[in-house]
């Protein structure tokens, strides 16, 4: 893993939203750290997170093609920079084959580690179905390709407003999809290094749940009691008759990664370099908020679903 | 199917482990002597003439000083004095509570046995096997008092706990060594105790609770205020049977009580099943470093009041004497003597705590 600088996510997501073509601001909805990062840690100044890709999902559905297009064009020629990719040389052309084709991420013009990525949210859920879909999208400086997730229909399920305009998905629907997505440990290694993709994904659920925790002692909250609810209600409303048998199975992947300590280890390492930097919690720490999480969240959604209708 | 469970109290043991190979019963016993020892070994031998051929019997003593090598010696003489197929079916183990270890020869152990034996153990420390002590005894004579319904006499102390009569002189005797009780011939009336006597009982009840610390390893520990809202929620869920103690507890009983700040939620346990804790907070684990900040501290013991309706949705509070010895544990005396005094002030002459 690359040693990254430390990002203040208020200036990222302003400079995000500020090079944004209004229009099509609201069809953005940031998700991955920055997102999770700002919704914690706006206003704390000491606090920073590690990461190079900035997720932007084009949303709903049926515009996220036509959003793409419009803001890709707009970065462009606001001097925003293709991030070099030695598999990828440039974008390609209308007709070219899918998999030529690379997905638009964008350094800002003054140059940084750092770079703004765009996804599509995904058409209607149909079991059994291919979970990664690609469409291309053919803006003014060449095709690219814009990918979507099944899950990531979560992300647009009460996305939250922020000061800049721009919306944030909610940190316990990423914890939703990135628990849906994993539903065992897999072997599958991040791109280019030794670690597992399912420590790194279920691990940042940990860490929602811990930063959510922590807010809830000092705020006198109870955020996280609340993540069962709106986790049945949004695989209600994004997910239709499949919400109870996807409930019934988000925790196994976390259950998994409390299992395995060779895994969970893994995954508190991955999480202090990314989300929880700064903080540099043990595997204690982050067993505690795993203990919690399955108590209090998965043991409260797996209810709400046995007692729904099969 | 069958099921292991723990036994009724009426039982001639304390619960049956269903096995692959058979069932086992489980008999709990707490004693530093031999004689003790053979009379239990005996009874379990008389409870497997009632079960299938293949049932076994296991005796479990707790916290004994009697040596695993006198132990092996005495199961010895047993099985030499009853029948093979008899003796052969006994196994005896001993049970360190404090440093959770088991030492003898059982017959098919597992890690799903021995984790049976260690709540047996529990269940039995918090019910003190049944047995009504000499602590109990003077601690329910002072509970009646503050609740208004004084008893006045041994004999009806015996009813009322279910203790043999040389447990009740013995309690009756500290309680009038204490100048907590005058009377003569079996009947007595009650003083309002000094703050000494106070603290006597409330140290003799906090030696025979057995405490259980809980940490919290994350550092986002609970408060004991937020701790209570969640077992409110699970008492609507689950059967419990607890009551509120410590601090939290003195509070309901006297409201000038000078704590701005709990520092924990104590809960007395009355049936010795703690497995409620998980849904309570599954970040805390129980410890054995009794210096660290513990946010939980259950205490395993006797009831001495009665419960409320176990669907009411409100906590039951333990009684002032529980709240006290909680006081005196976390080393608040100077408040445990002010909630004294509290105490004799609210209780009118023959009334109630107001």
């Amino acid at each position: 893993m690359n040693e990254l600088d430390l990002l203040s996510p208020s200036e990222v997501l302003e400079q995000v939203a500020k090079a944004l073509p209004v229009d099509v601001r609201d069809n953005l909805i940031v998700c991955g750290s920055l997102a999770a990062a700002y919704w914690f840690f706006a206003g704390d100044g000491s606090r920073a997170i590690r990461t190079k890709d900035i997720d932007g999902l084009c949303s709903p559905h049926a515009t996220a093609v036509a959003a793409a297009i419009e803001i890709t064009n707009q970065l462009l020629e606001a001097d925003w920079k293709p991030r070099q990719d030695s598999r990828f040389p440039g974008p390609g052309k209308p007709g070219d084959p899918i998999d030529g084709l690379p997905m638009v991420r964008l350094h800002p013009p003054e140059g940084s580690e750092w770079f703004l990525e765009l996804m599509g949210a995904p058409p209607p859920y149909v079991s059994g179905s291919e979970g990664k879909k690609h469409r291309p999208i053919d803006t003014a400086h060449g095709t690219f390709v814009l990918c979507s997730f099944d899950f990531l229909a979560l992300a647009e399920w009460g996305p939250l407003m922020t000061t800049f305009g721009v919306r944030l998905a909610r940190p316990e629907m990423m914890a939703l999809a990135n628990m849906l997505h994993h539903p065992s440990l897999s072997e599958t290694r991040i791109e280019g290094t030794i670690w597992k993709r399912s420590n790194k994904d279920l691990g940042r659920v940990l860490a929602l749940a811990h930063l959510t925790i922590e807010r809830d002692r000092r705020a006198e909250t109870d955020e996280l009691g609340e993540w069962a609810g709106r986790m049945w209600k949004a695989l209600q409303e994004k997910f239709g008759a499949d919400a109870r048998t996807l409930a019934l199975r988000a925790g196994n992947g976390i259950r998994a990664l409390m299992d395995s300590r060779a895994d969970l280890e893994q995954a508190v390492v991955i999480a202090n370099l990314g989300l929880l930097a700064s903080m540099d919690l043990g595997t204690p720490e982050i067993s505690a908020t795993g203990r919690r999480l399955v108590v209090e969240v998965i043991e409260e959604l797996e209810l709400l679903a046995q007692a729904a209708v099969p | 199917m069958r099921q292991s469970y723990i036994a009724e109290p009426n039982k001639e043991y304390d619960g049956r482990w269903a096995g692959p190979g058979g069932d086992i019963l489980v008999e709990v016993t707490r004693t530093n002597n031999a004689r003790d020892l053979r009379g239990a070994l005996l009874a379990l031998a008389f409870a497997l003439r009632k079960e299938v051929p293949t049932t076994k019997g296991l005796l479990v003593l707790a916290d004994s000083k009697l040596s695993a090598g006198r132990l092996a010696g005495e199961l010895d003489q047993f099985r030499s004095i009853v029948k093979d197929e008899v003796g052969n079916k006994i196994h005896l183990v001993a049970f360190d509570e404090g440093n959770l270890r088991m030492t003898g020869l059982i017959p098919d152990i597992n890690e799903d046995l021995a984790l049976f034996i260690h709540d047996l153990v529990r269940h039995d420390a918090s019910t003190q096997g049944g047995r009504v002590s000499r602590v109990f005894v003077q601690s329910l004579v002072i509970d009646r008092w503050l609740q208004g319904r004084a008893m006045t006499s041994s004999l009806e102390v015996k009813a009322e706990s279910g203790a043999s009569k040389p447990t009740v002189l013995a309690a009756l005797e500290q309680l009038m060594r204490l100048d907590v009780i005058f009377g003569d011939g079996g009947d007595f009336s009650i003083r309002p105790p000094s703050w000494e006597a106070w603290e006597s009982m409330a140290m003799d009840l906090r030696s025979e609770r057995k405490p259980i610390h809980f940490a919290d390893p994350s550092g986002l520990a609970r408060s004991p205020a937020e701790l209570l809202k969640r077992l409110v929620k699970i008492k609507g869920r689950k059967k419990l049977d607890v009551a509120v103690s410590g601090v939290m507890a003195a509070y309901h009983f006297y409201e000038e009580l000078n704590i701005t700040a709990p520092p924990r939620l104590d809960l007395s346990v009355y049936n010795g099943d703690i497995n409620f804790v998980r849904q309570l907070d599954a970040g805390l684990l129980e410890m054995k470093n009794l210096k660290a900040h513990a946010p939980l501290v259950l205490h395993l013991g006797r009831r001495l009041r009665p419960p409320s309706r176990f669907d009411s949705a409100d906590l039951d509070e333990a009684s002032p004497l529980e709240c006290m010895a909680d006081l005196l544990d976390l080393g608040l005396t100077a408040e445990a003597q002010d909630f004294a005094h509290h105490l004799n002030r609210s209780v009118a002459p023959g009334g109630a705590l107001r």
